[in-house]
């Protein structure tokens, strides 16, 4: 009867230590999942800022492509971002090229540096202006990519160039 | 009973001690990953800045004018220490113009979109591009910038090695 007691006893006690462990596994367990919920909703949320700026700058080095297209490219040098300002500048007015842009709604180079004002180019204002408009049509996202604006001054007779943006509109 | 008690009340402290370690050890692992600084990747727009920035025509002639030098080839006159026939150091226009230029191309300033840059150019001789000595060219800090967010480094050529321009935006 003394022996059954101990031994029922200390079946007890083993049970109630395998009962603790399994509440501290439990325990552990549930701490450690929210750790890692919250450390990777940190990871996910950096990936979706990753996957925006690769989508940015593809959009970026395709409107600095048009810099080297026959209608925007600057051939008197070997200048992979120039785009010659002259030359934009008479494709405004060539009725050839009315319809030439097809579904694009928007583009647009535009002088950033020296600042000057928000002036849109025509034939009386040439070349003090600052922004030649070739298409502006429809609702649009638009984005930009730096190039060089050169032109041939007459007066001083000498090539200079500017610091200037495409913009490429893209529908929504 | 009381024994009992009171073992009961020293695993359950001993348990608390352990998760507000770990809790404690969690959180100093999130905040240094937090604090370091993400590295400078090359940056698009700012690789596009610098190269279209680079053919700039400054108001910098060094024999005659109007054989004005570019942006990018005012960097080696700095280097040289040349000065315009203006008189001016080339050193001079080439920050004048560098600052202006990437403050108002990039929207940097207070209330903008970015608060401050930090552009550096050293000078890197043929025999040195591996290791050695790099001397700087010109540098320009604007605002703060404790770390920055976009950056580039681009390459001119220039007589017996090259110029390294980096630029970083934050």
């Amino acid at each position: 009867m003394k022996n059954w007691a101990v031994h029922s006893s200390r079946n007890s006690r083993g049970q109630m230590k395998i009962q603790q462990m399994a509440f501290v596994l439990v325990a552990f367990f549930i701490l450690f999942s929210i750790a890692l919920v919250f450390y990777f909703s940190l990871k996910t949320s950096s990936l979706k800022n990753d996957a925006f700026n690769i989508r940015e700058d593809k959009i970026r080095e395709t409107v600095q492509r048009l810099a080297g297209s026959p209608e925007f490219s600057w051939t008197r040098e070997d200048c992979a971002a120039c785009v010659d300002l002259d030359k934009v500048f008479s494709l405004k007015s060539r009725e050839d090229y009315n319809g030439f842009w097809g579904d694009v709604p928007f583009i647009q180079v535009k002088q950033v540096y020296p600042v000057a004002n928000n002036v849109e180019c025509s034939a009386d204002n040439y070349p003090n202006c600052n922004t030649i408009t070739l298409a502006d049509k429809g609702s649009y996202v638009s984005e930009e990519a730096y190039v060089a604006l050169c032109r041939f001054d007459k007066g001083e007779k000498y090539t200079a160039c500017t610091l200037g943006v495409i913009r490429l509109g893209v529908k929504k | 009973m009381s024994m009992f008690l009171k073992r009961g009340q020293e695993e359950v402290v001993g348990f608390i001690a352990v998760v507000v370690l770990l809790i404690i050890v969690f959180l100093i692992f999130v905040s240094l990953n937090a604090s370091k600084p993400a590295e400078i990747g090359d940056s698009t727009e700012i690789s596009q800045f610098l190269g279209s920035g680079f053919e700039y025509t400054s108001k910098c002639a060094l024999d005659y004018a109007p054989n004005y030098l570019r942006v990018g080839e005012l960097f080696e006159a700095c280097y040289k220490d040349k000065s315009c026939i203006s008189g001016e150091r080339s050193c001079e226009v080439l920050n004048s113009v560098l600052d202006e230029m990437v403050v108002t191309g990039l929207k940097i300033g207070e209330n903008r979109p970015r608060t401050g840059y930090n552009l550096k150019a050293v000078y890197i001789a043929n025999e040195e591009l591996a290791s050695g000595e790099k001397p700087e060219v010109t540098s320009l800090i604007y605002g703060q910038c404790k770390f920055a967010k976009l950056g580039s480094v681009k390459s001119l050529p220039a007589e017996g090695g090259i110029i390294r321009v980096t630029l970083e935006v934050c």
